[in-house]
């Protein structure tokens, strides 16, 4: 299978997709039934013409800089680096963006159309001539497309009253499967476009430098489009890397000893302060005998797979992974065991608590000399997935009371507590049963490390 | 998008229709982490625009426009599921089914193939339409626990396929050949 990295998912995640005919029919006949008017698709093929596979998107050092002027829709600076080339555009967002229609005014003798601005003369489709108009919106969402890494040799000129950059490269890496190796790049930062044209091996360059001299390109301003938000998305993006790098930091200094509590003891947490909670007991018991099974989350989906006739709980074959390298380091068969734990909490303030988190969730820590704890470098989880989420997940499985149900009930475990109002209930968890003497109910609702609050409830 | 949403709720179609292209792409990756049919994405689609105009006045809140519509979408997409009894397992497609999409949008549907069924719809919401994990329990249906747990799971497991193109043994790295 192949893997990504997060990076390369959300890059991927995140890319505008070409929508199926019959998806734009039907979207496009429903605002057609709306208005009365009639709606059509506009030319959303033109967005993804022939690029089927992104390139990848590699950061360069600025070398050498050339800019343009600064009142039309874009500006760029153009990155050369031996054989990579780049560009750094900065958008115009007062201008309203359009669609670009480009036809070509001349094709070479023998070659055919057979898709929106495709041509070829052996009917492979691997190579040939495409044009690919990049509208100002396209172009800020991704222009990263433009870059290429393999270059071998860059000509700039003006081609259709346009600069042009005339590019050959050693191959397509984009398009390893196709004979692409030439580009010629049209821009056009005045009326807010670029015109792509991507030549094959079966076609000189001077015959593609024609047709993009010749090219009509044309500005549909009864098509106007919107930039993607793409500042919120990078600040969404950086703020999410500075959050991971900050847990990451939590996470190697560990938990001091005043975020852990024994059994009995009260303790506010700093998410919920005025609600004080107490572990009042926690046992190991064999079966989920007794336990009504409308009080598990998903009896049906998720436990009853583990449970045997006499309602004890089948063994599982479960992995053990470091937590930095993500390294499988060991696999094993273990026993489980039903964990009940009782809990009493009063909300002493004034306000009522919403979505009280009553229960925490199982974690493992290490005991340290100097009386702090130390997170895990391994962590556990189900070799079967399909029905491991018990095993993976920490989460209680059981309560005695639960409050949100039906549409709520995503908020199975968490409870709302008016002020001076006392809840006692219990609740159930999945264990396994050789490691019953190291296990912590972390009662951080967040993410954040700094909020986690820790009951030690091993069962020595 | 606060202020197409208070036009359109006014009945203005040309705001209506500009918030609706707005928001078609992350319509259609979350559909189409449903339902592999692009006919029934067709369908889940135009249903929830539909529904979408009519309820759009019962929007409180506008800026909540993005969850709300998402959700109607969500529920169309398992109406259909439902109604279909079909199974989103998308290694079982039929050869000839939405090969020309496939092709086109190449990386996106190898992605989704390769995503675990119960992480997908889950990763679009977090990474496409930045919803937090409580307004994706909250359209999902899920445990709160569940989605965080769900999310970190689903990192790992990219992060281990994406180390998968080598084999670690003792500490060094062995290229897959």
């Amino acid at each position: 299978m192949k893997g990504y990295s997060e990076k390369e998912m959300k890059r991927i995640l995140r890319q505008d997709l070409v929508l199926p005919e019959e998806v734009n029919d039907k979207v496009y006949g429903a605002y057609s039934s709306l208005s009365g008017q009639e709606y059509r698709p506009a030319r959303t093929r033109s967005y993804r013409k022939w690029l089927l596979v992104g390139t990848a998107a590699a950061m360069l050092a600025v070398t050498s800089l050339g800019v343009l002027a600064a009142n039309g829709f874009f500006t760029k600076q153009t990155v050369e680096q031996e054989n990579k080339l780049s560009y750094d555009f900065q958008m115009n967002y007062e201008l309203t963006p359009c669609e670009v229609k480009a036809v070509p005014g001349y094709i070479p003798e023998g070659y055919t159309e057979y898709g929106e601005g495709k041509y070829d003369k052996d009917g492979e489709h691997k190579n040939g001539i495409s044009i690919c108009e990049v509208n100002a919106a396209w172009l800020n969402a991704e222009a990263e497309f433009l870059q290429v890494e393999n270059l071998k040799d860059l000509e700039k000129t003006t081609l259709a009253n346009m600069e042009a950059h005339v590019l050959t490269l050693d191959f397509d890496s984009s398009r390893t499967q196709y004979g692409f190796d030439k580009r010629i790049y049209l821009f056009n930062p005045t009326d807010g476009y670029i015109v792509v044209v991507y030549g094959g091996n079966d076609i000189p360059m001077d015959e593609l430098k024609k047709v993009a001299d010749n090219l009509d390109v044309t500005v549909d301003e009864s098509q106007p489009l919107e930039y993607a938000d793409k500042e919120l998305k990078a600040k969404e993006d950086a703020a999410k890397e500075e959050y991971e790098a900050r847990q990451k930091a939590a996470r190697a200094k560990g938990a001091g000893a005043d975020q852990v509590a024994q059994i009995g003891e009260v303790f506010q947490n700093k998410i919920h302060s005025g609600v004080e909670t107490t572990v009042v007991s926690a046992r190991l018991v064999d079966s989920v005998e007794g336990y009504a099974k409308e009080n598990f989350f998903d009896y049906d989906g998720e436990m009853s797979y583990w449970v045997n006739e006499d309602g004890t709980l089948k063994a599982y074959e479960r992995m053990t992974c470091a937590q930095e390298s993500m390294e499988e380091v060991s696999r094993e068969t273990t026993g489980q065991k039903i964990l009940e734990v009782k809990f009493k909490a009063e909300n002493q303030s004034q306000k009522t608590v919403d979505y009280w988190m009553g229960a925490g969730r199982l974690s493992r820590m290490e005991a340290q000399a100097d009386g702090t704890y130390k997170y895990p470098d391994f962590y556990t989880e189900a070799v079967d997935r399909d029905h491991g989420l018990i095993q993976s997940e920490a989460s209680p499985v059981w309560v005695d009371k639960p409050q949100h149900t039906g549409e709520n009930r995503n908020h199975f475990f968490y409870r709302d507590i008016q002020p001076g109002e006392t809840l006692e209930y219990t609740v159930l968890y999945v264990v396994d049963e050789d490691m019953t003497g190291n296990m912590y109910l972390n009662f951080n609702s967040l993410d954040e490390h700094e909020y986690d609050f820790f009951v030690d409830i091993s069962v020595k | 998008m606060r202020y197409l949403v208070v036009k359109a709720q006014k009945k203005n179609e040309a705001a209506f229709v500009q918030l609706m292209e707005m928001n078609k792409q992350g319509m259609y990756k979350v559909a189409k982490s449903y339902l592999h049919h692009e006919e029934d994405v067709a369908d889940a689609m135009q249903n929830t625009i539909l529904i979408c105009y009519e309820k759009l006045a019962t929007l409180r809140e506008p800026q909540y426009f993005k969850t709300w519509m998402i959700r109607i979408l969500i529920n169309e997409c398992k109406d259909i599921l439902r109604k279909n009894r079909e199974l989103c397992l998308m290694d079982e497609l039929p050869e000839a089914e939405g090969r020309d999409m496939e092709q086109e949008n190449l990386e996106f549907m190898e992605l989704l193939k390769s995503m675990d069924e119960k992480y997908r719809t889950l990763l679009i919401l977090y990474y496409v339409e930045g919803f937090n994990t409580r307004e994706i329990a909250e359209l999902l249906e899920l445990n709160e626990h569940t989605v965080k747990t769900r999310l970190v799971r689903a990192r790992r497991s990219f992060a281990k396929e994406y180390q998968g193109e080598n084999i670690i043994v003792g500490g060094r790295t062995y290229e897959r050949i």
